[in-house]
């Protein structure tokens, strides 16, 4: 049980969990105050992807390096790390339907969160923690700008389509795969703070990290 | 060290130098459908520029409130503090540094939209002052990140204020704009994404560039002033940072001033008709017998629009009540929803749609086959009407979807399977059968007094 206290307190996961709950129960204030056409779209839209970047910046610690010259695998603690505080994300979200009944818009805002988390996993990985929220944030206002009409568009699907949700699956199952692997931190990260470093030394200057 | 170091050194190190590419790229990505119509217009290309701020403004709060936050998160901040330079300095050159390169990104890729304007415009001249608004409210975003993060320093308030901006511009810029909440329309103009009226017929309007300006260089200020006052400590500096604090808030106040003179356009006041005076034009007008008028700017659409029009009138001319004319309506401003502004009252002409928004051609066939079924072509149709409409638009070559469900997706007009299979068996008759059932027809189906019985 230790390992698992101290993996938690290592990722600000009672910080996460916090947030989380905040975020829900301000969804269900929105969806209770706002009854605009407009409204619905943009909550379902965007507040998964705020929860989903909580989730995917507790992913992250600073003695993720450390960590990885351990010999004990940690494929069961970032399982019970991520899968738990998503199932406390879906279990807050869909409890809304209780507080503000709006059939269809719970449903979606949960797997609209279980698409976004799989989205921010698979950049945390590619581009690290600082950048893990950005790609979901880029994407959600494309498909809030967007007409809703093409598939890519799946958060804007109702809760019944089946593409939509399997779209929202496949990405949690590739951003899971992402975080659970046990490839080396964030590789991608290493290059962008590598070209960065040769632009510092282009310009004769010594780097500043 | 000089500011001028100081500020190159954070640019190089800002997150936000890794943001400006996605910027660019994103805001490509949200005018390519624009960019690829046959119409390409000055009006509607210059707001179309500004419309990057929809994700570039939460983008930049978002590198704001992580660049803020970066030095405390490392455990730097204690060690910051023995340098020479004073806090305030150094808060605004890494807000400036991080700003900078999002309002970069962002004047790039509006440079790239004017620029193909330019080149292929047929109509009206660059309107600049929504692109000058975009530019300062993006910072006013990188300001108010800051400050967010300054204060809230973890891990979690960068997405977190991003995502809060952008609840934000949208609540504000949209769902305001219909007096939600009993709140003031004008309340909406306080978003840099705004909806704004660009049409042919009115320009852009209404110009709102200078009360934004006002507010958002004012909002910019007070935000920079309270990080300032942040870490004052002696009386001296308290009362300096209280009148620091005026100026700005003065010019924000002014701002909003400016912002309430603005006559209120509302979204649910669809038949609302603008102050403006329209813009002279004289219509072209190319086709026979059914002569299709439009806007000279859209003149482009003709060669394709005629020939629809033509294959779908072919069958009715001659019958009495059959259109004379189709003509192109001005729009509405801020036409997101409802009616047709300049609908005609003659059944003979009928009003067409021509959006910027979807391919030139699709709305307008698709209102000329409602308004040569139907008298009231935006109210509903019935089943007959529906039937001879499906038939005028396969005619026309528009593909249509059979299934019934209630959406539409694009280049698609949505039937029921019957009405289909109505379609259908009258495609199958004799071009002269269907040309006499029109003249006995044509004015008790346009009134829907026809029945789907009734249809051969």
């Amino acid at each position: 049980m230790r390992p698992l206290w101290l993996y938690l307190r290592s990722r600000s996961s009672r910080q996460a969990l916090l947030r989380i709950l905040a975020l829900a129960a301000l969804t269900w204030l929105l969806l209770w105050l706002g009854e605009e056409s407009v409204f619905v779209p943009l909550l379902q839209t965007m507040m998964p992807v705020a929860v989903a970047s909580v989730i995917g910046l507790s992913a992250d610690s600073p003695f993720a390096e450390l960590e990885e010259t351990t010999s004990r695998s940690r494929v069961l603690l970032r399982l019970a790390h991520l899968g738990g505080l998503l199932l406390v994300a879906a279990v807050a979200l869909r409890l809304g339907d209780f507080v503000v009944p709006q059939p269809g818009s719970w449903p979606a805002l949960v797997r609209n969160t279980l698409g976004y988390t799989g989205l921010t996993l698979v950049a945390w990985r590619l581009f690290g923690a600082p950048y893990s929220w950005v790609l979901p944030l880029l994407y959600a206002s494309l498909v809030f700008a967007s007409s809703g009409a093409h598939l890519w568009a799946w958060p804007l699907y109702e809760p019944g389509e089946q593409e939509a949700l399997m779209a929202a699956l496949a990405l949690l199952g590739v951003g899971m795969a992402c975080a659970l692997s046990p490839v080396p931190f964030a590789p991608a990260q290493g290059r962008m703070v590598g070209a960065r470093i040769a632009l510092n030394r282009r310009s004769g200057r010594q780097s500043n990290r | 060290m000089n500011g001028l170091r100081l500020f190159r050194i954070e640019a190089r190190r800002s997150v936000a130098l890794w943001l400006a590419p996605l910027v660019i790229g994103a805001a490509w990505l949200l005018a390519r459908n624009d960019l690829a119509l046959g119409v390409i217009l000055w009006p509607h290309n210059s707001v179309l520029a500004r419309d990057s701020v929809f994700f570039a403004g939460p983008l930049a709060a978002g590198a704001g409130a992580w660049m803020a936050g970066r030095d405390r998160r490392h455990g730097m901040g204690e060690l910051l503090f023995t340098t020479p330079h004073v806090r305030p300095v150094r808060d605004a050159l890494i807000w400036l540094a991080t700003g900078l390169w999002i309002v970069a990104a962002y004047l790039l890729a509006g440079v790239i939209i004017l620029g193909f304007t330019a080149l292929r415009a047929s109509w009206g001249e660059p309107v600049l002052w929504p692109l000058a608004t975009g530019f300062l409210a993006l910072l006013t975003c990188a300001a108010l990140g800051y400050l967010l993060g300054r204060t809230f320093s973890s891990r979690f308030t960068a997405p977190l204020v991003a995502v809060g901006v952008f609840l934000v511009q949208i609540g504000v810029g949209h769902i305001l704009l219909s007096n939600w909440l009993g709140m003031p329309g004008w309340l909406a103009a306080l978003s840099p994404i705004v909806p704004v009226h660009s049409s042919v017929w009115y320009g852009v309007r209404p110009n709102i560039g200078p009360g934004q300006s006002l507010f958002f260089l004012g909002l910019t200020g007070l935000i920079l002033a309270l990080l300032a006052a942040h870490d004052v400590r002696d009386a001296r500096g308290r009362v300096a940072g209280a009148g620091a604090i005026l100026l700005p808030a003065a010019v924000m106040l002014a701002g909003v001033g400016l912002l309430r003179d603005v006559p209120a356009v509302s979204l649910s006041e669809t038949s609302w008709s603008p102050r403006w005076s329209m813009i002279p034009y004289e219509p072209v007008c190319d086709g026979e017998p059914v002569a299709v008028c439009v806007h000279p700017a859209y003149r482009a659409v003709l060669p394709d629009l005629v020939p629809a029009v033509e294959s779908m009138t072919e069958p009715l001319a001659g019958a009495s009540g059959a259109p004379r004319r189709v003509e192109q309506a001005p729009e509405m401003p801020l036409n997101l929803t409802g009616p047709l502004a300049g609908e005609s009252s003659a059944p003979q002409v009928i009003p067409i749609r021509i959006s910027t928004y979807t391919w030139a051609g699709f709305n307008a066939t698709y209102d000329v086959a409602a308004g040569l079924v139907s008298e009231q072509p935006d109210s509903r149709l019935n089943d007959a009407q529906a039937a001879i409409k499906a038939w005028l638009l396969r005619r026309a070559g528009v593909e249509i979807d059979c299934s019934g469900r209630a959406q539409v997706l694009v280049g698609r007009s949505v039937f029921t399977a019957e009405q289909c299979a109505a379609a259908a068996r009258f495609a199958e008759l004799d071009g002269e059968v269907q040309r006499r059932w029109f003249e006995t027809q044509l004015p008790a189906l346009r009134k829907g007094q026809l029945g789907p019985e009734l249809l051969p």
